[in-house]
Formats: C-alpha cells, sequence, structure tokens
C-alpha cells in the first residue's frame, strides 16, 4: 500500500484475540491455547502492528468503535488490553471513539480485571452465555456455569459497565421449547441492553459437523426452529426490545455500532492473526498462524496474508444491498448505486427484481428503499440471492 | 479367382457383452501384428471415449489384417466390428452382409445368451460360416464341455472342434486365425464383371467430405474411377481408395472380395446411404444388391437446452452427430414449459442415453430429457390414423376411437431357478406368455409379447435386478395392438406441464400418477411458497401432493470476518439454481423430467 488511504467516517477496528481455554463443538473462529507469556507476547505484536500501520491510512477522524473479538478476549491479560487501546489512540486519534466492546465467556472474567478494561476504555461487554441448561451447555462444549453467568453479570455492573450484550443459541440438538423459553426469560432477568440470537448452524470441520456426519447427534426440527425464532422475537419485543438485525435485538438507543459498521458495509481495519480488514473495494484477513504472526513483527517483517480480494463495484454494491438487507430497516438502493458510482442499467435491474418481491409480499419497497418483510427474515438468503450477478444476466 | 481373392477372410465377432469381444480382437491384432503390444491402446476397436467407458461398441469398424498361416501362405483378414446391444441388431446385419464368417465367441462360464442368439441366427440366415470360439476358459468357473453342449443344443452347431481360449491370457489366439483361414470360405465374384459395392457405413469427415466403408463384391474401385449411387442415380468422381490397417492407408484399389473406404468428395452424407450398392458409371452393374432395412426409431423424447439461448448449439450439435448415425432422427418442436427444442427418435434406450451424453460431453451443451416414448397410433372416431410422437399430442378424448401401442417379441433366457421372478415381471408388465423351452436342465428361455412401452420404461432393468444380472434379453418389433391407453398429466402449482405428460394403460395409471406426484415431491426443491402437485387424467385428479414452502434459509451471523464467504456462498446457491429450469413460477431440476422412469424403484 504504497499510497495513504482515506477511511471512510464510522470506520471500527477489530483486534482479533486467538485464545480459548477449550474449542467449543460448533466454533470455526480461529483460536487456540496459550501460556500467558505467549498471550503478552501476542498483544505485543498486536502493538507493533497497529503503529506499523499508523501511515498507510488515513485515520484523521480516528476510528467510531473497537471491538476486541476471539476467541476468548477476556483471556487477555488487561493490561495488554488497555496497552493495545493506548496505541489505537495514540496512532488514529480517539476524539470520535464511541464504543469499545470485548467479548468474554462468563467463566473467564473477574471484578478487578473487568475494571481494568474499564479504565483502559472499554464500556461494552459481549458475554458467550448461549444457554442456560447445563446439559445443552455441556453439548456446545461450553466450560461455565450458570453461576459464572451471573456473577459475570453482576461483576460488569459493579465496574460500570451498563452496556451489555448476551449471545443465545437456539436450534440446539435436544433443546426444547421450554428450555429456549426460559433461557430468554433468565436472559431478560439479567437486564441486558442488547441480545444476540443465533441460530446453530454446523461449520465444516467443526465436532459438531462430524457428530451429525457419523450420526452421533440429531438435529433441531427445522419447524421448531422456525417456533423458536418466532417466540423470540414475540417475547422480546414485549421486553421492550426492538429487533435492529437478523439475529440482533436492542433497547432502543444500545445497538452495537462496531456491528451496524458492517451492515452499512463501512471501512474497518483488523489486527491480529487472521483478522478481516475492509476499506473501500478491497478485502483481506492476516493470515490464520499467530506464532508466525508475532514472529514476523517482532522481526521487522510484513505480516503474512491470508486472503486477499479486490472486489469490482458491482460486487462490491451487491455485498452492500446482502449487508443492508440483514438490517429490519433495510437498504437504500439509490444510495448503494450512488456510493458505488453504478448507473442506471444496474439501477433498473434493481428496481424491477425489487418491484417484483414486493408484490410478492417477501419485502418493502418504496423505490429506493428496500427491507425484508418481517416474515422473510428467515428465508433471507433466498432473497438475498436475487440481488447478486443481476447485473451480468441482462 | 485370382490369388490375391483366394487368399482373402472377411469376418466379424458375434459375443454377449462382457464376452471378451474387444479383447479377443486386441490379441488378434497383436498376433497379426497390425500393431505392436507397445503401440496398442487397449480395445482398439472401441475408439469413441464412450464405447471404451461402457465397454460396448457402437459404431461399425473394420480392420484389415496380414496373417501368414501354417500353410506358409500370407492372407488378408478383414475384421468387421459388430455392435454387442439389442439397440443395435440393426447395424449387426449390416456388417454380417460384408461378411463370409463369423466368430461366435460364448463365455465358458456364463453360456449363450439371448442377444448372441438373435445375432448367430441373423448369421446363419445371410449364410455365414460360424466358427465357435469358448472363451475365458482359464477362469475357474469355466466349463467349456458344458458350454459345447448349449451350442450343440441351443443352435445346432457342431462344437466339437470349437476353439478353446482365453483372449486375456492370450490362449487359442493362433488357433483362432488358423480356424479364419480354413474354415471361412474366399469371397466369390468376378473383378471383371461391372463393379457392385456394398456401403455397410459412412462417416463424416471435415476436409474429405462423406467417407463410404464398402465391401467390394464384385469388380474394382480405384481413385479416379467414375462411381454412381444406385439409388439415387448420383456420380462421383473417387479421389481416395483406402484401408484401415487400422490406421487409414490408401492403397492402389479396391478388388472384389476386399474391404475399404472410399473418399469421392462427397458433400452430403445422405448420398452414401448405408445399404446402398456403389457402381461404375460408365459400365454400371445390372441390378443393386439387396440393401437393409431402412432403420425405424423405437424410441422417442424431448431434449431442450437448459438455456434457451443454447438451442442453435444444440441444432448444430444434433447436425454432426447425424453425420455419422444414420438412425439418429430429430425434428423441432416446442413445449410450453421447456421452450425450444427437439424431438428425437432413437433405436433404444442405450442409444438415447448415448446421444444424449455425446452432447453433453463433446458439445458442452446442459440439456433436459423428457421421459421417453413408444409411438402410438390412433385410431381417431373420423377414421384418421394420426401417429403421436409426444404425449402432448395425443387428440381429444372425444376424437380417438382407439389408441394402438406396438407390441414386441422378447426373448429372455435365464437360470432356472429365476423362471417365476421372470414370469412375474412379464406379467406386471402387460406380457402375454408364449413359450418357455428348456435349452439346458438349468437354462429356460422365455417368449413373452410385451408392450414396448413397458420394455423402455424400466424392464431391462427390473429384470437385472431380480435375476441378479443372470438374465438376458432380445426383442424384435412385431406390430401394433390397440390398448386400454390414456394421458396422464402433471399440474404444478395449478398450471399443466406438457414436459411431464405420458401415456399410461388405464389399469395403471392410478398407481403411476401417485408415484410420479411423490416422486416430483422429493425431488422439486422447496420453494419460496407452497407447491402443489396434481396428477391427472382428463378433468379428474388421480393424486396430490404438496411441496413445502422454505421455512428456514438465513445466515445467522454475519460480521467483518464473515462476509466474503457469506457473499460466495450466496452466488454458489443462485449458480446451482441456474442449473433448474424456470417453468412458471417453479424452478425445476433436470433430473425431475426423467422422473417417470424411476418410479418403480
Amino acid at each position: 500500500m504504497p499510497t495513504v488511504q482515506p477511511l471512510k467516517q464510522g470506520w471500527g477496528v477489530y483486534i482479533h484475540i486467538p485464545f480459548c481455554r477449550s474449542k467449543c463443538a460448533y466454533c470455526d473462529f480461529y483460536s487456540h491455547g496459550a501460556s500467558e507469556q505467549e498471550r503478552r507476547e501476542y498483544a505485543q505484536a498486536v502493538i507493533r502492528h497497529i503503529a506499523g500501520e499508523a501511515d498507510k491510512w488515513d485515520g484523521a477522524h480516528g476510528p467510531t468503535t473497537v471491538f476486541f473479538g476471539g476467541g476468548t478476549p477476556s483471556l487477555l491479560p488487561p493490561e495488554s488490553g488497555r496497552a493495545i487501546l493506548k496505541q489505537i489512540r495514540h496512532t488514529f486519534g480517539d476524539h470520535l471513539l464511541s464504543e469499545v466492546t470485548i467479548e468474554a465467556n462468563p467463566g473467564t472474567v473477574t471484578g478487578p480485571d473487568l475494571l481494568q478494561w474499564v479504565r483502559g476504555g472499554c464500556n461494552r461487554l459481549s458475554l458467550g452465555v448461549q444457554a442456560f441448561q447445563p446439559r445443552l451447555l455441556a453439548f456446545l462444549g461450553r466450560k461455565h456455569s450458570l453461576e459464572d453467568v451471573r456473577g459475570a453479570v453482576t461483576a460488569a455492573k459493579q465496574a460500570g459497565l451498563s452496556n451489555v450484550n448476551l449471545d443465545l443459541i437456539y436450534g440446539i440438538p435436544g433443546q426444547s421449547m421450554e428450555d429456549w423459553r426460559l433461557s430468554l426469560e433468565l436472559a431478560l432477568d439479567l437486564e441486558p441492553a442488547h441480545l444476540s440470537l443465533y441460530n446453530l448452524k454446523p461449520e465444516a470441520g467443526t465436532p459438531l459437523a462430524l457428530w451429525l456426519e457419523r450420526g452421533l447427534t440429531g438435529v433441531c426440527p427445522e419447524d421448531l426452529e422456525v417456533e423458536m425464532y418466532e417466540e423470540a422475537r414475540r417475547l422480546l419485543h414485549l421486553a421492550g426490545f426492538r429487533q435492529y438485525e437478523l439475529s440482533n435485538f436492542a433497547r432502543p438507543g444500545w445497538e452495537c455500532r462496531h456491528n451496524l459498521n458492517y451492515w452499512h458495509r463501512g471501512d474497518y481495519l483488523g489486527f491480529g492473526s487472521s483478522a478481516a480488514s475492509g476499506v473501500g473495494l478491497r478485502r483481506w484477513t492476516w493470515a490464520a498462524d499467530s506464532r508466525q504472526y508475532v514472529r514476523a513483527l517482532s522481526s521487522g517483517c510484513d505480516v503474512p496474508i491470508g486472503d486477499d480480494e479486490m472486489l469490482t463495484p458491482v460486487v462490491a454494491a451487491e455485498e452492500a444491498v446482502m449487508l443492508g438487507l440483514r438490517l429490519t430497516k433495510g437498504v437504500n438502493l439509490q444510495e448503494v448505486l450512488r456510493r458505488y458510482g453504478l448507473g442506471e442499467r444496474q439501477g433498473s435491474c434493481w428496481h424491477k427484481l425489487s418491484t417484483i418481491l414486493h408484490g410478492k409480499g417477501w419485502v418493502d419497497y418504496d423505490g429506493s428503499r428496500v427491507k425484508l418483510m418481517p416474515e422473510s427474515y428467515l428465508v433471507a438468503n433466498e432473497i438475498m440471492e436475487k440481488y447478486l450477478g443481476e447485473e451480468s444476466e441482462n | 479367382m485370382g490369388m490375391a481373392q483366394a487368399n482373402i477372410r472377411n469376418f466379424c465377432i458375434i459375443a454377449h457383452i462382457d464376452h471378451g469381444k474387444s479383447t479377443l480382437a486386441d490379441r488378434i491384432l497383436e498376433y497379426t501384428g497390425a500393431l505392436t503390444a507397445r503401440e496398442m491402446e487397449d480395445q482398439v476397436l472401441d475408439s469413441m471415449d464412450l464405447e471404451r467407458e461402457r465397454g460396448i461398441t457402437i459404431k461399425l469398424q473394420a480392420v484389415r489384417l496380414q496373417y501368414k498361416a501354417k500353410d506358409g501362405q500370407t492372407y488378408t483378414l478383414n475384421l468387421i466390428d459388430t455392435p454387442g446391444h439389442v439397440d443395435f441388431t440393426y447395424e449387426v446385419s449390416r456388417s454380417l452382409a460384408a461378411c463370409e464368417g463369423a466368430l461366435l465367441i460364448v463365455d465358458a462360464a456364463q453360456g449363450i445368451e439371448a442377444q448372441t442368439l438373435a445375432n448367430v441366427y441373423l448369421a446363419l440366415e445371410n449364410d455365414l460360416e460360424i466358427i465357435p470360439v469358448i472363451n475365458k476358459i482359464d477362469l475357474p468357473s469355466a466349463e467349456p464341455e458344458r458350454v459345447k453342449q448349449e451350442i450343440e443344443d441351443v443352435i445346432g452347431l457342431d462344437a466339437s472342434d470349437a476353439v478353446l481360449a482365453s483372449a486375456k491370457s492370450g490362449i487359442g489366439i493362433e488357433e483362432v486365425l488358423e480356424a479364419i483361414v480354413k474354415k471361412i470360405p474366399a469371397p466369390k465374384g468376378e473383378p471383371e464383371e461391372p463393379l457392385q459395392c456394398l456401403i455397410f457405413d459412412s462417416f463424416y469427415d471435415i476436409y474429405k467430405g462423406a467417407i463410404s466403408y464398402v465391401r467390394v463384391v464384385q469388380g474394382s474401385v480405384k481413385k479416379g474411377s467414375k462411381i454412381q449411387m444406385m439409388s439415387t442415380g448420383r456420380t462421383f468422381e473417387v479421389t481416395e481408395v483406402g484401408v484401415f490397417a487400422p490406421a487409414p492407408r490408401q492403397v492402389q484399389e479396391l478388388s472384389t472380395g476386399e474391404v475399404g473406404f472410399i473418399v469421392a468428395s462427397i458433400k452430403n452424407v445422405k448420398d452414401t446411404r448405408v445399404g446402398d450398392t456403389i457402381t461404375n458409371a460408365e459400365r454400371p452393374a445390372a441390378e443393386p444388391l439387396a440393401g437393409y432395412r431402412q432403420v425405424t426409431p423405437m424410441v422417442y423424447c424431448g431434449l431442450y437446452p437448459v438455456e434457451g439461448a443454447d438451442y442453435e448449439d444444440l441444432r448444430d450439435a444434433l447436425d454432426k452427430l447425424r453425420l455419422n448415425d444414420a438412425s439418429l432422427i430429430y425434428e423441432p418442436e416446442t413445449s410450453v414449459a421447456l421452450g425450444f427444442g427437439f424431438r428425437c427418435g432413437f433405436l433404444g434406450l442405450l442409444h438415447m442415453e448415448i446421444i444424449q451424453e455425446r452432447l453433453e460431453r463433446e458439445f458442452d451443451l446442459d440439456l433436459i430429457t423428457t421421459a421417453p416414448n413408444v409411438i402410438y397410433r390412433v385410431n381417431q372416431t373420423d377414421g384418421e390414423v394420426v401417429l403421436v410422437d409426444n404425449p402432448t399430442k395425443l387428440p381429444p378424448n372425444q376424437k380417438i376411437e382407439s389408441i394402438e401401442e406396438p407390441y414386441v417379441k422378447a426373448s429372455i433366457m435365464v437360470p432356472s431357478d429365476f423362471v417365476g421372478a421372470v414370469m412375474e415381471l412379464c406379467q406386471e408388465k402387460r406380457g402375454l406368455f408364449t413359450n418357455m423351452d428348456y435349452i439346458t436342465n438349468q437354462r429356460v428361455m422365455l417368449v413373452y409379447e410385451l408392450p414396448l412401452a413397458e420394455i423402455i420404461f424400466d424392464f431391462f432393468d427390473q429384470l437385472k435386478s431380480r435375476t441378479k444380472g443372470y438374465a438376458s434379453l432380445d426383442y424384435e418389433l412385431i406390430g401394433y395392438r390397440v390398448s386400454e391407453l390414456v394421458k396422464l398429466d402433471i399440474l404444478l402449482n395449478g398450471d399443466l406441464i406438457d414436459a411431464f405428460s405420458i401415456i399410461v394403460h388405464r389399469d395403471r395409471a392410478y398407481h403411476r400418477g401417485r408415484a410420479l406426484a411423490e416422486k416430483l415431491r422429493d425431488l422439486i426443491p422447496r420453494q419460496m411458497f407452497e407447491v402443489p402437485i396434481q396428477a391427472v387424467i382428463g378433468n379428474k385428479v388421480i393424486a396430490r401432493e404438496t411441496i413445502k414452502a422454505i421455512r428456514k434459509n438465513v445466515l445467522a451471523k454475519c460480521y467483518g470476518g464473515d462476509i466474503s464467504r457469506k457473499r460466495k456462498l450466496l452466488e454458489k446457491q443462485k449458480e446451482g439454481k441456474k442449473r433448474m429450469k424456470q417453468v412458471g413460477s417453479v424452478e425445476i431440476p433436470q433430473e425431475a423430467f426423467m422422473a417417470v422412469l424411476s418410479i418403480d424403484q
């Protein structure tokens, strides 16, 4: 990257922490075990990496959000986390920074640690709760207990973190509607600001996929999954939550800004092994090998790149539609066309398509903004697909 | 008769599939030095990829070999290949007419099969000298003495000096060649008489035009000769004569008794009609040779491009295939569901599959094939007789006096243990029992009269599975008979899909309708809305199924690191749908149009 590239205002920083105490059955993220020494070295490498990127980007406005994801970011020594945040501020500036999230597993956070994180600037906590039934947690390979969940939420509040998200999973083999309802109710009792509800999907290469393939576990019936989703939407609505994305619900004003930037197809810089970055038409990831990552940065070499792609404006625009349709407010097609400099041909293509889909009652379309009808949320892929590769057919 | 002619032997090989014909042909080529072992590609005669993969021979080929016999003389042997599948009986009769003798290869363990028997009878009708060769004698299960006895009992041939061979191990190859030289007569015919050449095959070469494969029956032909096609009277000047040895090689002249090819700048393959006689234009023969019966397609189906834009490509591809396969016929048709395509006629199901595969493989076309059907003869109330090669063309009910369908005489050879199973199958397929013969203690020949429609439906597969693969089948058309037939239609989402219509026997209509609806329910993927499937006869719905709507197809998570992967996933999903045919509002996969063929399994 020889020239300085501008980052679009609202951009975010993602820090990948690839450490876990143990691997969950359904997880296909890059993570592994590591000693405390390794974790500190990794944090040092991330800091160097951020510092080294300083002159490549025009981040004059500074990032709006920072997100520590993983892996289990709460396994990072809090002072390392603080040091990383300090480097981000130093390199890019912080006068726009408004949301700093750390992901954590309930069993790995303590009050003193959280306090340190908060002092470093962290103001949002995302807890991987997943379920409230020990047998379901055991199936998923989650090591925490119910007490851990309550303890973590209490610790967060004591540390002054009011913006707490809880992740829950539905569609687990053996999970009943009663289990799900109970999980939702217990989660609401903890008074989170935000809830993410994920449908369990067996990703290739995970133990879960292997078990299914070998017939060691059954699947959750599709009809039940659909009912679980609808039930959750109903209960959360009653509890004062607003659904703003296919899997995300928040009390009004507490939506996750970092993730909204993804769905708006904003720019983001990722640091850490396997972290993805997206700026303009380019998207790339750093290689998924943390030892190699640390070695490269400590020896002053270029950080090895995993995937790297340069999208055409059309593909990027299609992505923007695909991502925008995830939001309940939908996506403004005119704006997307303008942003990627696409002409009338693409516009009339999308207009025709949107009008047809509107006629079928699958989307709502007012001539510029298109959004999924709630009945279509669970078949979103069927609709998104139609916006891909449309131009080439005409 | 000159020396050269006296030393010519023209022969073909009759064998059941898998009994080792190609391997024996390879060994003979190797032994006579036509190819060295090193040059040798396995199974040289089966040169098309498809033939090699399926282990069957489709098109005829002719090879000239030189053999120095034990009597010290050198003989010219012409091996004319014959196809070994029931679909291609017609082509067998062509190669037989060009020979004086035939090797009858019988598997030492399996004995004679129905198709072999049919071809031996054809050879006997053509006065061919038959040399029995018992192959695979080195197999542990080989019973050459039993097989010899079977040949004598079943065919009535003297098998006492049958050659015992193993083509695979190279046993008995010289004995086969000696038998050919000693037993098969040299070709008759006078070289000084006016030219008579029988065209037994033709091939289109883009540089040389139509090439005729011929057997010279009398007279001779060389480069520069003016020849005349006796059926059309058209004349051409010969630019090249030659033989396959096995690579094409030009020769000075083709004389009486010889087999080879003639090139004469013939632009149109129709001018080299197989079975026609070539004579000398300046000194024509008084009479043409006895030709072949015109080939009639037995099985019809619709071929449609998945992408409408490929229609012209499909036409070009069919035109090209037709150049080398006169038995393929086609004409344009349109389907409400599938758009523009072709109605194609084939010799049989295998022929149909081969053409379909060649179109997809050699011409890179994505095709939809509709379920095959026979030609029906409809006697209308107004006295007119209509031939129907497509169920959608069946006249309206009130105009139909009666419908006739083609019947065949099917000969099935089977170990006696399976007689019950075969009789049951024939019964189910509306067969009329004609005859049962014990060939030996263990082997039985069953003869049934069956509707051809049942044979092309799934008879062969059923026969094989119910007899553990031991039964063999041969059939010949015996004429048309009135049957109680009705048209069965399929409605998807309330719309009649013409490409799904079939003609079935009234007694079976209910069962087939229900089975087809169920099969379609399983084959058509769920759509965004519920799709009812109805099987209908006239106005009466006889079966109903429902394809449920998709309830869930969503990516739960899509964050910064997921976007590329998720986009590719959706692109792949879309690509998968492109291979389906959009009919009305429903997306239908290609295989659904053939569903009717597999509903009884």
